[in-house]
């Protein structure tokens, strides 16, 4: 049995990730205590709040707010353009219509503005579709160059259920860079997202590599950094977890690979 | 409604964010960029991308300010994750150093959150100054390199030139006391 302090060390290295597996387990435990729960906050809060004790050693430039605002402005006129146009749209033909009662020179300008916004509507689509197949063949070209790299090699990753889901990672021995293309996997609930994990050879550490959320195709693709050698790697495994991720894998894998 | 800088406080001043308030985004910028400029670049250690690490912060407060929930924790507490997150995607992208701490206060299934006693925050500054002194060198040393700049209790070992039992000893012994000197101020909200 622990005493108060050992557990609180026990906590104060798992904020630290300087535990192994089976202590990961233990601190967690305790964790379901509110007052270590309580204690684990806490030092987390004062940990964020040393971050002051550097606050001035550098001044920020002066350029950076305008240029903040300059993209603030950019989402803020888009909104104003957005509820100018839903205003026109609901405004100004009925006050047209009750005003002067040109009835059919009315129906013709409706008739024009309706014909004009199919169009523009239409435009529009098709504007998107070119865009999104752009962006889709640009990223598919990246992906062939990435994987005409002799340094390349490839981890299938296979589904943990019945599901279709697949995934294949391309990783450059090299560079230790990846790109990781996944396939056929569930959208997941708003809060959620995939998180991407490399399981070490002697399985002490767990490493999160990054989180995404599929297309409404179930595909994606994640260029993935820093990845580990791959001779210190076991395996490689996909979980659902909360939205922005987790320190550790907590949810059910979807799709794994092994070396 | 005119804001008063010196009395509204930062989640008053959110709220007015997340309704498109540019004054009080001015108030608020005037409070944490500071901060966040420096924390990222404590992380990024580079000048331009913690000025990148700025830029999208604050745009993410201008857009989601009303997603900020006071139940998980202080503005300021919230501030610096989105910081501290923004930078951990630049290294990733400019791949300058492996990461491994990827701390996440909102995962936390918890209505408990703190905040300081302490209303001014040039005070609340010299407390933390002082707990900040009040450890030793080499115990400030290793948890800037972990909790902020996202080495692995290995690497910062490594980077020390100290045993991994006696850098587990320095993170203890430098919580234990930043503790004791910072708990006393600290309220639960």
């Amino acid at each position: 049995m622990k005493s108060k302090t050992e557990i609180q060390e026990l906590i104060n290295l798992y904020i630290f990730g300087a535990l192994e597996n089976t202590e990961i387990a233990e601190a967690e435990e305790y964790l379901k205590d509110p007052e270590f729960l309580s204690y684990y906050q806490e030092t987390l809060f004062l940990l964020d709040q040393t971050a002051y004790s550097f606050e001035d050693e550098l001044q920020v430039p002066e350029n950076i707010k305008s240029e903040i605002m300059l993209k603030i402005e950019k989402t803020s006129s888009l909104e104003d353009e957005n509820i100018a146009s839903d205003k026109n749209d609901n405004v100004v033909r009925p006050s047209f219509f009750s005003r002067y009662g040109f009835a059919i020179a009315a129906t013709i300008v409706g008739f024009l503005l309706i014909y004009t916004f199919a169009l523009t509507r239409q435009l529009n689509e098709q504007s998107t579709l070119i865009a999104k197949l752009q962006s889709e063949y640009e990223e598919n070209h990246h992906f062939v160059d990435f994987v005409s790299n002799p340094n390349v090699f490839q981890v299938k990753l296979a589904a943990n259920d019945q599901s279709k889901a697949a995934g294949n990672l391309a990783w450059d021995k090299k560079s230790n860079d990846a790109m990781l293309y996944v396939s056929n996997l569930m959208e997941l609930p708003e809060k959620n997202v995939y998180q991407v994990w490399v399981l070490h050879k002697d399985d002490s550490v767990v490493e999160a590599m990054g989180t995404f959320k599929v297309n409404p195709d179930g595909t994606y693709m994640l260029t993935i950094g820093c990845m580990p050698k791959p001779s210190d790697t076991k395996a490689i495994y996909i979980t659902m977890e909360p939205e922005g991720g987790m320190p550790e894998p907590t949810g059910n894998k979807y799709l794994s690979g092994y070396l | 409604m005119t804001l008063n800088p010196n009395t509204i406080s930062d989640v008053d001043l959110l709220a007015e964010i997340a309704s498109k308030d540019r004054a009080a985004f001015d108030m608020l910028y005037e409070r944490y960029s500071q901060l966040v400029f420096n924390l990222g670049n404590k992380i990024v250690k580079d000048h331009d991308y913690a000025g990148e690490v700025l830029q999208s912060v604050f745009v993410q407060i201008w857009n989601k300010a009303d997603t900020y929930n006071s139940k998980k924790g202080a503005v300021s507490t919230w501030i610096i994750n989105i910081t501290r997150n923004k930078s951990i995607d630049i290294l990733r992208k400019t791949k300058k150093q492996k990461l491994n701490v990827d701390l996440d206060l909102d995962n936390l299934e918890s209505d408990s959150a703190y905040e300081f006693t302490l209303s001014e925050r040039s005070e609340r500054r010299e407390i933390i100054m002082n707990a900040m002194e009040s450890i030793s060198p080499e115990q400030r040393k290793i948890i800037e390199l972990i909790y902020f700049e996202g080495y692995t209790h290995k690497e910062a070992s490594e980077i020390l030139n100290i045993p991994l039992g006696t850098a587990k000893t320095r993170v203890h012994l430098g919580i234990a006391k930043l503790r004791d000197k910072l708990t006393p101020f600290m309220v639960e909200i």
